[in-house]
């Protein structure tokens, strides 16, 4: 019975096989190779594009890539739990009108919330009008780091509270008024009961809005401008724009062992947490 | 006269059009072991809450030590509520889950320890003080839930059916440690229930409730002995409720009472029942004693035995009255033996009162 259950994997093992599993092994050897103009995937067999990962250029570029990432996850939880608990603690009706309102943005291309972003808070936008009516002398708030965070934040933010939700629907109402009972004010309440027994769905959402920052294209490449470049963005270059693929797919390769670094470490430490 | 450490004033809570409660007005003195009784759905959580704060009140007050506390919140009115539903801390050890409150109010080390100890030992569940709630039984799990709230030593607790989940044998053991415990520490115990036998059992006034108002209040035995109402006599122990048609003074505190051309009885009542509109009487059937055709006299009931259940220390027997109507239920009278045929029924005990509709 459960090898026949098992087999129901079997499809979804072959796509992976095929979509991923095969086209990182490319990755892998096309990044052991040498730039060169007459084969995109390179020629020979070298370190040099690893090595280059870690030096300064590229290694500031990972650092502020995770840096950006690890502020949007922690606005967006910040963010994320008042709306979760609001969901949950509604009525049938208005938990399907939250629930919506939460997804909406999930239904829009990225490129078009970032051009809404873009006319928001670029040249001659409403958001700079009032600052200068205000008396605050500014052109653009956009190619700014506070603005890709923001971007990076209103595109994983669903992801977090669609996380959320589950994990608090099994905290029973009662359980927060028995906390309240014993004297703590709301503030305990969160900390000392509701954020440990949302501990598994605060990792799952944090890794995925992690994961969809760390690797954001869109968001950085249009609401960053020059002042802000990240892994994705200087993958896109190397291919396009200097056609070093090896330089590419050895970035690639890194970014992805470090993801998957993180997310190990961050799965570790919250089974800690929920083992109390 | 000392001031009620809880006093309830025209209590009073709405959903949407729909009064659950109220107006609910009652007080419990300092050590004092107050029930709160009524069938499923009376309302009685929704009032324990109203007190502990989760629940605001729509009209009247709450007031704790002389003060209002009606629009204060609920984790500063430091009353102690034991939940119908437990509402143990999932994610905390047993010991952990009691040491919670202590935690909050910064208590040390130390004493943590010995209060969540002494608490545990208290509730008999020290063997289990590092189990998490899921790995214990339900009656367990209350005993925890006692525990938690006791270990504050607030000077109010609030319990909704504390004992319910326990087997009959636990239930009388944790009745009465639960007594001596408020007793010993001299607490204020507004306990939940509906099992009229607790009520009885453990309190030093009972408040009977009915769709959200106060039927009537008072200790066991009053509650017992003198119900006000058809539905306390009924709902508290068991009772004979007969529909009175004509009432008259027999002198010295007595009233002849017809029930129908049939059937006439003398009761003894302090007050004239026909003022306070008593039209209703209820006898206990352990204060009728059954007699054969032999025994009728000037003051019984006649009718006819129409079965008998044998209970091991006591035979209910059912009679049926002389010109009672043919769907009114039969007339249980406690004996030691079964009877058939003819039969008459005396007034022997004191439980036979007038009561109100
Ligand atoms: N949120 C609510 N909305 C509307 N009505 C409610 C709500 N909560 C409770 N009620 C109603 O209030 C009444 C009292 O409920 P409550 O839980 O206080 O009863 P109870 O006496 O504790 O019953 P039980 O013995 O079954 O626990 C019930 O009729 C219930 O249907
Ligand atoms: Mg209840």
């Amino acid at each position: 019975m459960r090898a026949r259950t098992g087999l129901l994997f079997v499809p979804y093992l072959l796509l992976l096989l095929a979509f991923l599993v095969v086209p990182i092994a490319g990755l892998v050897e096309i990044s052991a190779r040498n730039q060169s103009v007459t084969s995109i995937g390179g020629v020979g067999l070298t370190m040099a594009n690893y090595q280059r990962v870690f030096e300064g250029f590229y290694l500031d570029i990972i650092f502020d890539t995770v840096r950006l990432a690890a502020i949007a996850t922690l606005i967006g939880a910040t963010l994320a739990y008042p709306l979760a608990y609001v969901i949950v603690r509604s009525q049938p009706l208005a938990r399907t009108v939250l629930t919506c309102l939460v997804m909406v943005p999930l239904m829009t291309s990225v490129v078009v919330k970032v051009f809404g972003w873009f006319i928001l808070l670029g040249r001659g936008g409403p958001a700079v009008r009032m600052l200068q009516k205000l008396g605050i002398e500014v052109q653009t708030l956009l190619n700014t780091e506070p603005s890709v965070v923001v971007g990076l934040v209103e595109f994983a933010l669903p992801f977090m509270v669609f996380s959320l939700v589950p994990a608090l629907d099994r905290i029973s109402p009662a359980v927060e008024e028995a906390a309240a009972n014993l004297g703590a004010t709301p503030f305990q309440t969160f900390r000392l009961v509701i954020l440990p027994l949302s501990a598994s769905g605060l990792t799952s959402g944090a890794l995925l809005c992690f994961g969809i920052s760390s690797s954001a294209y869109v968001v950085p490449a249009i609401m960053g401008g020059h002042a802000v470049r990240m892994i994705a963005q200087q993958i896109y270059d190397d291919v396009l724009v200097a056609f070093d693929w090896p330089a590419a797919a050895a970035f690639s390769i890194a970014l992805l062992v470090l993801l998957s670094v993180l997310i190990f470490a961050a799965l570790r430490a919250s089974r800690r947490a929920t083992d109390v | 006269m000392t001031r009620p450490i809880l006093n309830l004033v025209d209590v009073t809570r709405d959903y949407g059009n729909a009064t659950v409660i109220g107006p609910v007005s009652f007080s419990a003195e300092q050590g004092e072991f107050i029930s709160l009784l009524g069938p499923s759905g009376c309302g009685k959580s929704t009032l324990l809450r109203c007190i502990a704060g989760f629940e605001p009140v729509n009209g009247g007050r709450i007031e704790l030590n002389g003060k209002d506390v009606s629009r204060e919140a609920p984790h500063r009115r430091r009353v102690g509520l034991v939940f119908q539903s437990f509402a143990l801390f999932p994610h905390l050890t047993v010991a952990r889950n009691v040491a919670f409150g202590l935690r909050l109010r910064r208590t040390g080390k130390e004493e943590t320890a010995r209060r969540v100890g002494e608490t545990l030992e208290l509730v008999g569940l020290s063997h289990l003080a590092d189990r998490y709630p899921a790995q214990l039984s339900g009656g367990q799990q209350q005993r925890v839930a006692i525990a938690r709230a006791l270990v504050l030593r607030p000077e109010i607790m609030l319990l909704d059916e504390p004992l319910s989940s326990l087997d009959a044998k636990l239930r009388l053991h944790m009745r009465r440690e639960l007594r001596a415990m408020q007793q010993d520490l001299n607490m204020t115990f507004v306990h939940v229930t509906h099992d009229q036998d607790e009520a009885l059992a453990m309190s030093d006034k009972i408040v009977v409730l009915s769709e959200g108002r106060i039927e009537q209040m008072g200790s066991p035995r009053e509650i017992y002995d003198r119900p006000d109402t058809r539905f306390i006599a009924d709902f508290i122990g068991s009772s004979n409720l007969l529909e009175i048609s004509e009432i008259e003074p027999a002198g010295d505190g007595m009233w002849s009472v017809r029930l129908n051309e049939d059937q006439r009885i003398v009761i003894a009542a302090d007050a004239d029942p026909r003022q306070s509109g008593r039209h209703w009487l209820s006898i206990r059937p352990e204060s009728l004693s059954i007699g054969g055709e032999d025994t009728v006299s000037g003051s019984c009931l006649t009718g006819t035995a129409i079965g008998h259940s044998y209970g091991g220390d006591r035979t209910e027997i059912f009679v049926r009255l002389d010109g009672a109507q043919s769907d009114a239920p039969p007339i249980v009278a406690h004996a030691d033996r079964s009877f058939d045929g003819r039969v008459a029924l005396t007034i022997t005990g004191p439980g036979a009162t007038f009561v109100r509709a």
